[in-house]
C-alpha cells in the first residue's frame, strides 16, 4: 500500500472515529429508558414462590433533600413471581422502562426465605451479566421488602453510595463482616467452610432490647436490636448470619461477629468492654486489634479434630477514672489477665456454637485440617463438617496492652 | 522468504501471542477441570515436560537453522509431504483463529453488545486483520511487539489485585483427585503451550539465527510464569473455582478483585487489550497461512488473498451455532489439534529429517572413502 493510500486511509478512519463517539444512535438505552436498580429484596410470596422488591433509583434522586422514613430518593415496588427474572419481565412491562441490575449494591434476603435455601436465587443472579457478584448479601430478620422500605440513609442523599459505605462499618466496629454474593457463593460449594451473611433488621422501639446495664456488654446485640431511638424507624446491621450450605441455620451477636472476624483473621480494629480488675472501674473499654495474624492448627486425633487458636491483640484502654496509674506494671498485667479471661471465654463459646449449635465452620478450619488427606476422595469421604461438630477447641490468647491514649495517669503518678 | 527479520523481543512475543489469547479465554479453566486444586502441581509439571520438549526442538532444529518446518518437511519428504504438512498448518491455524474469534465475539456479545448480531462483531475483528495483512508484515510484527507485553501486564495486574485472598490452604489435598490426574492425564495439559507451534516457523525470520535456543526458552518460561501466576490466583483465591465453570476465569477474577472497589467497570479496561490482543493474533495467522500457501503454490503476491482467508474465517467461525457445542468442539481442536500437531507431527518430521540428514552425511563419508 503506497503512502497516499494510507494517509487517505488513515484520515477515513480517524473521521469514522470521530463521527462514531460525537453522534449518538436514536435508539441507544441510555439514563431514560433504564430504571436503575440499587437494592433487590427476596421474600418468601404468598401464592408463588417468591416475592421479588426493588429498589429503584429515581433519576435526579441527587438533589433529594426529603428526610422521610423512606428516601424519596428512591422508590421500592414488589411483585409475587414464580422466579427472579419472571419479576423483572412484570417489571418491566409495569414501569415501561428496562431494570438494570448493573448498580445494585445489596441484596436482602428475609430469614424465612433463607431458611429454605438460598442457592439458586444466588446463581440465577450469578448467571445475570449486569448484576455485580461484589454486592453484599443481607439476610434480614424483618420481610426484605420492608427492610429495604426502612432503609433511609441518615447521612447520605444517594441510596447506592449508602449501600456501598455502610458495609464498612464492619472496619472499624466489628460488629458484622461486609460479605459479598461472591464470597458467599464460593462458601457454599466449598467443602472446607460454612458461609455466612450479614445480619440487618428494622430497628423500631418495638425490636429494641432491654435498657443497658453496666454489666451489660453492647456489643451483645444483635440486628434490630440496639437501643438507639432515631427520629424515624430505621435498619441496622449487626451480627452474622449462619448457614450450613446454602440453608440459614442461626445467627450471631455483635460480640459473637468480633470473635469471628479474630478467629478468622478478618479484623481490623473494635472497642470491646471487658470486667475491670480495680475497684475504680466497673468496666473497661478496650480498643483492640491484632498485634499479629491468628495462628490456627487442626490436628486429627481418633478422626475427631482438636482446633488450636493462638490469638495475640493489641489494645488500647480508653476508659477511665480518678487514681488510675497506666504506668504501674501490675495493674497493667491484671488488665491484660481480665482482658484474656474474658476473650477466651467468649471465643470458646462462640467456637463451641458454631460447632455444636450450627454444625457450621464459618472459620474455614476444614482448611487446616484438609492437609491430613492427600486426595479430594478422601477428604470427601472424611466428611468434615460432620466431624465438626464433635470438634474440641483449645484457645490460646494474649493481650498486650500497649497505651491509652492522652491520659496515662489519674492519680498523679503516686505509685511511679 | 521474504519476510523483515525479527529481533528477539518479537520472535518471543510471536510465540506467546496464541498463548495469551487462550489464557484470557478458557485455558486456566480447562486446566483446573482436569487437576482441580492440584492444578499448579500440574502447571509445574508440564512446564518441566514442554522445557525438555524445547531442548529436544532446539537441538533437532540446530540442524536446519534458517529453515522453517514447511522448509524441512520438503526436505524429508519432497512436495507431497511439503503440501501435507502445508495444508494441516493452514488449517490449524484456519480452525484457531476461527474459534478463538468465535468465543471472544461470544463473550463480547453475552456481556456487553446483545443488541448486535454476532456476526458484525466478528466482521470487525476481521476488517482489522484484512487491513493489517493489506498494511504489511512490518506493522503485524512491530503491533505485536506493542500488545503483547501490554497485555502480559493486564494479566500480571489480575494477580496482584487479588493477592488478599489468597490463601495457600485452598490447594490441598495436595493431589486433588489422584497422582495419575497430575502426571499421567494431567502430562497432555502441555497443550497449553500452543504457542510453541509459531517457534516452527521463525527460524528463517531472525535476525541472529544463533539465537533460536534463547527464544524458544524465553517465550516457554514466559507462558509458563503466566500460566502458573493466572492459575494459582485462581486456586489460592476462589474455593468454587472448579465447581463453578465460567465463561473467563481471569475476567471473573477482575469483576471480583479488589479492583472493583474503586474503579466501576474495570473489567473494560482489559477487555479492550485482551481485543487487541485477539486482533494482533489474527493478523498473524492470516499472515502466516499466506506464507504458507506461497511456499506450497509457489505464488508471487498472495497479499489479497488475506480478504479469502478471513471471509474462511468469518464462514467456520459461524459454523457452531450452539455455544455449548462451539466450547466442547473448540476446546477438543485446542487440546488435540495441539497434541497432534505441534508435539506429535512436527516432532516426528523434524526428528525424521534430522535421521535423513545423518544417512546421507554417512553415506557421503562412505563414498568419500570409497
Amino acid at each position: 500500500m503506497n503512502y497516499k493510500v494510507r494517509k487517505v486511509f488513515a484520515i477515513f478512519i480517524l473521521t469514522l472515529l470521530i463521527l462514531i463517539a460525537s453522534t449518538k444512535y436514536y435508539g441507544i438505552r441510555g439514563i431514560d429508558n433504564l430504571a436503575y436498580v440499587v437494592a433487590i429484596g427476596i421474600d418468601v410470596g404468598t401464592d408463588e414462590n417468591l416475592l421479588l422488591s426493588l429498589q429503584i433509583s429515581l433519576p435526579n434522586s441527587g438533589e433529594s433533600s426529603s428526610s422521610s422514613s423512606q428516601s424519596s430518593s428512591v422508590v421500592v415496588e414488589s411483585v409475587e413471581c414464580s422466579s427472579i427474572n419472571t419479576g423483572i419481565t412484570l417489571f418491566n412491562s409495569y414501569l415501561g422502562k428496562e431494570i438494570n441490575l448493573s448498580h445494585c449494591k445489596v441484596l436482602v434476603i428475609s430469614e424465612e426465605f433463607a431458611t429454605q435455601g438460598v442457592s439458586e436465587v444466588l446463581y440465577t443472579l450469578t448467571n445475570e451479566i449486569q448484576f455485580r457478584t461484589t454486592s453484599n448479601i443481607i439476610i434480614s430478620k424483618c420481610d426484605a421488602k420492608s427492610y429495604l422500605e426502612y432503609s433511609a440513609p441518615l447521612l447520605d442523599k444517594v441510596s447506592a453510595r449508602y449501600y456501598e459505605i455502610a458495609p464498612t462499618s464492619s472496619e472499624y466496629t466489628g460488629f458484622t463482616e461486609s460479605i459479598t454474593c461472591n464470597e458467599f457463593l464460593s462458601a457454599i460449594s466449598s467443602n472446607f467452610s460454612s458461609p455466612v451473611a450479614i445480619l440487618g433488621s428494622i430497628n423500631s422501639e418495638a425490636t429494641q432490647g432491654k435498657s443497658v446495664s453496666s454489666s451489660d456488654v453492647t456489643s451483645y446485640y444483635t440486628a434490630g436490636q440496639t437501643p438507639i431511638s432515631p427520629k424515624n424507624d430505621g435498619v441496622e446491621t449487626m451480627g452474622l448470619a449462619i448457614f450450613n450450605k446454602d440453608k440459614l441455620v442461626g445467627e450471631l451477636n455483635g460480640f459473637e461477629s468480633i470473635c469471628h472476624l479474630i478467629i478468622s483473621n478478618k479484623l481490623k480494629n473494635a472497642q470491646i468492654r471487658v470486667p475491670s480488675p480495680v475497684k475504680e472501674l466497673d468496666f473497661i473499654d478496650l480498643y483492640i486489634e491484632f498485634d499479629d495474624d491468628t495462628q490456627n492448627s487442626v490436628y486429627l486425633v481418633n478422626s475427631t479434630p482438636y482446633i488450636t487458636s493462638n490469638i495475640k491483640i493489641t489494645a488500647k484502654i480508653q476508659s477511665m477514672n480518678n487514681n488510675i496509674n497506666l504506668k504501674d506494671d501490675e495493674l497493667v498485667r491484671k488488665i491484660e489477665t481480665s482482658a484474656e479471661a474474658f476473650l477466651k471465654e467468649n471465643i470458646v463459646n462462640y467456637l463451641y456454637k458454631t460447632s455444636k449449635e450450627f454444625d457450621a465452620d464459618i472459620d474455614s478450619f476444614g482448611l487446616y485440617a484438609s492437609k491430613y488427606f492427600s486426595t479430594n476422595d478422601e477428604w470427601e469421604n472424611y466428611n468434615w463438617i460432620h466431624h465438626y461438630k464433635d470438634a474440641y477447641f483449645n484457645v490460646n490468647i494474649d493481650v498486650n496492652l500497649r497505651s491509652s491514649y492522652l491520659l496515662t495517669s489519674t492519680d498523679g503518678g503516686s505509685s511511679d | 522468504m521474504n519476510y523483515n527479520k525479527l529481533g528477539n523481543f518479537e520472535a518471543i512475543c510471536l510465540i506467546v501471542v496464541l498463548f495469551i489469547n487462550h489464557l484470557v479465554l478458557n485455558l486456566p479453566q480447562m486446566i483446573l477441570n482436569n487437576s482441580k486444586n492440584a492444578s499448579i502441581l500440574n502447571c509445574i509439571y508440564i512446564l518441566a515436560l514442554v522445557l525438555i520438549f524445547v531442548i529436544l526442538v532446539v537441538k533437532l532444529l540446530k540442524n536446519f537453522a534458517g529453515l522453517d518446518i514447511i522448509d524441512i518437511s520438503e526436505y524429508l519428504g519432497g512436495k507431497f509431504l511439503q503440501i501435507l504438512i502445508g495444508i494441516l498448518c493452514i488449517v490449524y491455524l484456519l480452525v484457531e483463529a476461527s474459534f478463538l474469534t468465535r468465543m471472544f465475539s461470544k463473550n463480547l456479545f453475552l456481556a456487553y453488545f446483545n443488541d448486535y448480531p454476532i456476526s458484525f462483531i466478528i466482521f470487525l475483528f476481521l476488517f482489522v486483520v484484512v487491513v493489517a495483512n493489506l498494511m504489511g508484515r512490518k506493522s503485524i510484527i512491530k503491533t505485536n511487539t506493542i500488545v503483547v507485553p501490554i497485555a502480559l501486564f493486564s494479566i500480571l495486574f489480575t494477580f496482584i489485585f487479588v493477592a488478599d485472598l489468597l490463601r495457600v490452604e485452598r490447594s490441598l489435598p495436595i493431589l486433588a483427585d489422584g497422582a495419575s490426574t497430575i502426571f499421567l492425564t494431567g502430562a497432555s495439559n502441555i497443550f497449553a503451550f500452543n504457542g510453541l507451534f509459531f517457534l516452527f516457523f521463525v527460524s528463517p525470520l531472525l535476525n541472529k539465527k544463533q539465537d533460536m535456543p534463547k527464544i524458544a526458552f524465553a517465550s516457554t518460561l514466559i507462558c509458563g510464569i503466566f500460566l502458573i501466576l493466572s492459575i494459582t490466583a485462581l486456586v489460592f483465591a476462589f474455593s468454587d473455582i472448579y465447581s463453578v465453570i465460567r465463561i473467563s476465569p481471569l475476567y471473573f477474577i477482575i469483576i471480583n478483585s479488589k479492583l472493583s472497589s474503586f474503579l466501576e467497570r474495570p473489567e473494560i479496561i482489559f477487555i479492550f487489550i485482551w481485543t487487541l490482543s485477539l486482533m494482533s493474533f489474527l493478523s498473524i495467522a492470516v499472515m502466516f497461512i499466506l506464507n504458507i500457501f506461497k511456499k506450497m503454490t509457489n505464488m508471487k503476491k498472495v497479499k489479497n488473498l488475506s480478504v479469502a482467508v478471513c471471509t474462511i474465517i468469518f464462514t467456520i467461525s459461524l459454523l457452531i451455532d450452539n455455544v455449548f457445542t462451539l466450547e466442547k468442539v473448540a476446546n477438543a481442536f485446542y487440546k488435540y489439534g495441539t497434541l497432534v500437531l505441534v508435539f506429535g507431527v512436527f516432532t516426528l518430521v523434524l526428528i525424521g529429517a534430522n535421521i535423513k540428514k545423518k544417512m546421507l552425511q554417512k553415506r557421503q563419508n562412505i563414498n568419500y572413502k570409497e
